[in-house]
């Protein structure tokens, strides 16, 4: 016997509480299954290449990162720079080798009497050279 | 856990098929959190054992991560996803079913259908409801408690949809019909 028609097939809700009880599924879920199965899962799809669309992302943060310290230094510079200094002792607004040999002719010429110690035109000549090790690319 | 994904079974699916390793596995974890308790309550209802169930249900899955590549060729949902795991679900229950029988040294019985086990406090409802033939109360539970259309019935147990209306309808005429309950049909 079929129906012809798709009528509304309706259950009692009594009867489909019942009927939901008889096939109470307990709680036997298994952490142990649930390991199971998504560790398969991972084996399996561990065949396929990963995206290059991850790959650029694990690099863009330190990549990022390097050109904005870059662009910093870069930007930074200048104004460390062109900071008057006792060092820029010729006045140019930099800080490097002629400053010390600058530094040199005024001890020459002033002797003892400039202030100027020999210890004080190495110490700006090693700084000299320490920074302009840093500034070379 | 990690919050319930959105993407609908059809999107998780076609990352499954196409997707990167990680995604991949990702939305195949999604379909598994979303339909695990469906098909351990199948599993549950052919086997009425806890070990047997989650047997079952680690070999639906797997059988699902199969229909994937690199192994498989591919899936495409023409119905709901509940239509394709439900038989997956039924014959690994089945199968550890038998496995489990051959193993202790019994013979296999009709086992390609619901076990009629009785509740232990057999109540009016209960036993009218057992009392259905195992095919009458598989569609019954299917569209009542599964909450499949007739038509995702049919894809399911891969029979016509008369068929499916047919055993509904008599499942129905049965209930109906039997004294213990008729009362509850016509309050």
């Amino acid at each position: 016997m079929e129906p012809t028609t798709e009528q509304p097939e309706t259950l009692p809700p009594a009867i489909a509480s019942r009927l939901r009880r008889l096939d109470r599924a307990e709680a036997i879920l298994d952490p142990r299954t649930d390991g199971a199965v998504l560790e398969a899962a991972r084996s399996y799809f561990a065949a396929r290449p990963a995206a290059a669309r991850a790959r650029r992302a694990r690099w863009a943060v330190p990549l990022g990162a390097a050109a904005a310290v870059l662009l910093a230094a870069v930007l930074v510079r200048p104004i460390v720079f062109h900071t008057p200094s006792a060092d820029d002792v010729d006045g140019s607004g930099r800080v490097d080798v002629l400053d010390v040999l600058a530094l040199a002719r005024m001890r020459a010429a002033g002797g003892d009497a400039s202030g100027i110690t020999d210890a004080r035109i190495e110490e700006l000549a090693y700084r000299i050279v320490a920074l302009d090790s840093r500034r070379a690319p | 856990m990690s919050p319930a994904d959105r993407r609908s079974d059809e999107e998780l699916v076609a990352v499954c098929n196409v997707g990167d390793a990680y995604e991949a596995a990702r939305a195949f974890e999604a379909l598994y959190r979303r339909h695990r308790d469906f098909v351990l309550r199948v599993a549950r209802r052919f086997t009425r054992d806890r070990e047997l169930a989650l047997d079952a249900l680690q070999e639906t899955f797997t059988y699902l991560l199969n229909k994937f590549p690199p192994a498989g060729e591919g899936l495409t949902l023409s119905a709901r996803l509940q239509t394709l795991l439900y038989p997956a679900a039924k014959n690994a229950a089945i199968t550890a079913v038998r496995k489990a029988r051959r193993a202790a040294g019994a013979g296999d019985a009709e086992l390609d259908e619901l076990p009629a086990e009785a509740p232990p406090e057999t109540e009016p409802i209960d036993a009218a409801l057992v009392a259905l033939s195992p095919e009458r109360r598989e569609v019954l539970t299917l569209r009542f408690v599964d909450d499949l259309s007739l038509a995702e019935i049919a894809v399911a147990l891969d029979v016509p949809l008369g068929t499916v209306k047919s055993r509904l309808h008599l499942a129905l005429k049965e209930l109906r019909e039997d004294s213990r309950i008729k009362d509850l049909f016509d309050p």
